[in-house]
């Protein structure tokens, strides 16, 4: 088992006519518990999307990598400067300015403390009921610390 | 801590009723574009009339640490679902915000979802819970501070907890609710309130002090018991 952070979009549905927000990370672990004994535990970002922290195989991680919609945070410390244009690219698309992400220093626990703390405010379906109208930046509801509460590693 | 910790608001013995009423305790719908609730003739709530319902306890709010519970009398068909709501707000035309938690009916191993629901867009919070429910069992949801929590009750056995869940969005007290989409489901039984915590007595108090070595208890008990 080893244990990553990903950035991932949710996926929404409106079967029924309900409108639902599932995090993408369902496309790879639906259920908990389940065979491999993957986990993973999400905190809304801005931009519709999450920073997702899984414990998993190596062969469940692989999958999730395969897959176009997720990118990997780099390991705890400060991100080699390479890196940080692709974060800093993904994370000014969700919403994120480079002042506050440059405040972060960024070292991963600082940077998943700053994305996490806001996320976007839902103001309900569109008016065809097959999407989700969004608003401004909010307050977050589960922050990154209470990730690590409930996932250690 | 032990679950449920209140007792049933509503048995639905009492004649037909539609839409779901006790009195006007309850309100129909919850969810906007669905259907009311009702009490049949074999004194069990249920949807007969469209597809899908809902209704909430609209006399009074509960919380902010709240539970509620229900049993399913009889389970639905395969795709069907049954929805406990909490720390229910702002119930109007798109508008209702709240914590739910959903059991699933499906031709596999049935599944539980928790949701927040923000202006009625579910956020399903986390990964499927998968547990098997049938006939006379119960599910149960309770919210203390930010941890939603999902319990299942198998008829003649005793309350479990399934998982948990963090979310911070709705600290405050709200209405509680129920949903039915699809129509066979019959249940029973709708229970719940504001949590009761768990009283420590005073020897209990006392007992905790000394293990802990916490001396200044014991001075601040002789000086009141002084004055």
């Amino acid at each position: 088992m080893s244990v990553l952070w990903y950035l991932c979009p949710y996926d929404i549905s409106s079967a029924s006519g309900r409108v639902t927000r599932r995090c993408a990370m369902s496309r790879h672990i639906p259920s908990v518990p389940n065979a491999d004994g993957a986990i993973w535990e999400e905190a809304e970002i801005l931009g519709n999307h999450a920073a997702v922290k899984v414990s998993a195989p190596d062969a469940v991680h692989l999958t999730i990598q395969a897959d176009v919609d997720f990118l990997l945070l780099p390991l705890d410390g400060t991100t080699p400067v390479p890196v940080r244009a692709v974060l800093r690219s993904k994370l000014n698309a969700l919403g994120y300015t480079d002042v506050e992400l440059d405040a972060t220093g960024w070292t991963r626990r600082e940077l998943l403390r700053a994305i996490t703390s806001v996320r976007q405010d839902i103001l309900g379906p569109n008016a065809t009921r097959d999407g989700v109208l969004f608003g401004g930046r909010i307050p977050a509801g589960k922050s990154s610390n209470d990730i690590d509460r409930r996932l250690a590693g | 801590m032990a679950f449920p910790t209140t007792g049933i608001l509503d048995n639905f013995n009492r004649a037909a009723e539609d839409p779901l009423s006790d009195g006007g305790k309850w309100s129909n719908p919850l969810l906007s574009g669905q259907g009311s609730l009702e009490v049949t003739s074999a004194n069990q709530c249920a949807e007969l009339d469209v597809n899908n319902g809902s209704a909430y306890r609209s006399n009074q709010t509960y919380g902010p640490d709240t539970e509620a519970f229900i049993t399913a009398s009889t389970v639905g068909a395969n795709d069907e679902d049954a929805s406990l709501y909490l720390r229910i707000r702002q119930v109007g035309a798109g508008t209702m915000d709240a914590y739910g938690l959903s059991a699933i009916k499906l031709a596999g191993t049935d599944e539980w979802t928790f949701s927040r629901v923000d202006n009625e867009v579910f956020t399903v919070l986390g990964a499927v819970i998968t547990q098997e429910y049938s006939n006379g069992d119960s599910i149960g949801y309770e919210a203390i501070g930010s941890t939603l929590t999902a319990y299942y009750l198998p008829s003649g056995g005793s309350w479990s907890a399934l998982g948990n869940r963090t979310d911070g969005t709705y600290p405050d007290a709200g209405f509680i609710g129920l949903e039915i989409r699809l129509s066979t489901f019959r249940f029973d039984d709708f229970g719940g309130g504001t949590v009761v915590m768990q009283e420590i007595s005073a020897t209990e108090a006392f007992a905790a002090s000394m293990t802990e070595g916490i001396a200044g208890f014991l001075v601040s008990i002789d000086v009141t018991g002084d004055e």
